[in-house]
């Protein structure tokens, strides 16, 4: 099985266990990145300081948890965290 | 049941009171409200971070993907927690951001533990939730913390104090002892989660009070003004 074999076989599962589209896409992109070329990703396990990069906090992370945070929330609290500041 | 207007109404950050206000009709949203809020947020996200264990510890998914997938949802939590906590997305400075990341090192690392220990089946699925379910109170603890640090001072003449309020949850010897000591000057009781032998366990709050600086010891070690007498009170 080639790597986007793999990916969409992988994608599909998280799927079905309830995730998000583009969450699992995001699951498997990142471990994806992380696996060298010609490895199995099905067995390559990546090392822990691999995703030591990780640890970051990116525009791309906080721009993910607001999106989750405005899908998720319970509709009355979804606008709280872009809270307007007054004094 | 809430019409749509009211489901997508505004919210202001009111800067001097460090409140959140509904923007329609100016009311201050309590502070249970925004720690319950937290609570619902945290509870969410430990179900749907228990549902990826299952798997693994089943062998239906890679350890990459476990940790992947892990990994960002606890990121995403410790942001959105920190964001309820500090007043909205646009209160976040660089170093809540840096704070957070020193969490998630050493949060990462203890997930690279776990991963281990399920390959060698030195963890049980249920011993593999539960370092899930300590690893959100650790977000939580975070996330109290920051609340409390971003109270207002307390105006000239007044102190600020704080007690501990147990939390719908067994209580440890520690936490017992913090909520027995009543009101106490702010700073001197740990944050909910910290200090504690319950560590991510922890469903304490701190409640705060301001009060005349000249009645505080009035307060000191008392569940309340005029309240039952807890430990150490005079």
């Amino acid at each position: 099985m080639n790597r986007a074999e793999w990916a969409e076989q992988r994608i599909r599962f998280w799927v079905e266990q309830g995730d998000d589209l583009q969450d699992a896409q995001t699951w498997i992109r990142d471990v994806l990145a992380r696996i060298p070329p010609g490895a199995d990703p099905q067995t390559c396990v990546i090392p822990a300081d691999a995703w030591e990069d990780e640890a970051g906090i990116t525009d791309g992370d906080i721009a993910d948890a607001r999106a989750e945070w405005l899908a998720l929330a319970p509709n009355e609290w979804k606008r709280l965290l872009d809270a307007t500041e007054v004094d | 049941m809430p019409g749509p207007t009211e489901w997508l109404r505004g919210y202001l950050w009111d800067k001097t009171i460090r409140r959140y206000r509904n923007a329609a009709t100016g009311r201050i949203v309590s502070r249970e409200k925004v720690i319950g809020l937290l609570d619902q947020s945290l509870a969410q996200r430990e179900g749907r971070i228990t549902k990826g264990v299952i798997p693994f510890v089943e062998g239906r998914c890679t350890r990459n993907e476990w940790v992947s997938r892990t990994q960002t949802l606890v990121k995403r939590e410790y942001l959105q927690s920190v964001a309820v906590a500090r007043g909205g997305w646009d209160r976040m400075t660089p170093a809540d951001y840096g704070r957070i990341g020193q969490r998630l090192r050493v949060e990462y690392a203890r997930l690279q533990g776990t991963a281990q220990d399920i390959v060698d089946g030195k963890c049980s699925l249920a011993q593999a939730e539960q370092r899930m379910h300590m690893a959100l109170g650790r977000v939580r603890a975070l996330a109290m913390d920051v609340e409390r640090a971003n109270q207002p001072p307390a105006p000239e003449g007044m102190t600020r104090l704080e007690r501990r309020l147990l939390g719908q949850a067994e209580h440890c010897d520690d936490c017992v002892n913090f909520y027995q000591m009543g009101w106490q000057p702010a700073g001197t009781l740990p944050s909910p989660g910290e200090g504690t032998i319950c560590n991510g366990n922890c469903k304490c709050t701190l409640d705060s009070i301001q009060v005349p600086s000249s009645e505080a010891l009035l307060y000191i070690g008392r569940a309340d003004k005029g309240g039952p007498l807890l430990a150490g009170g005079a």
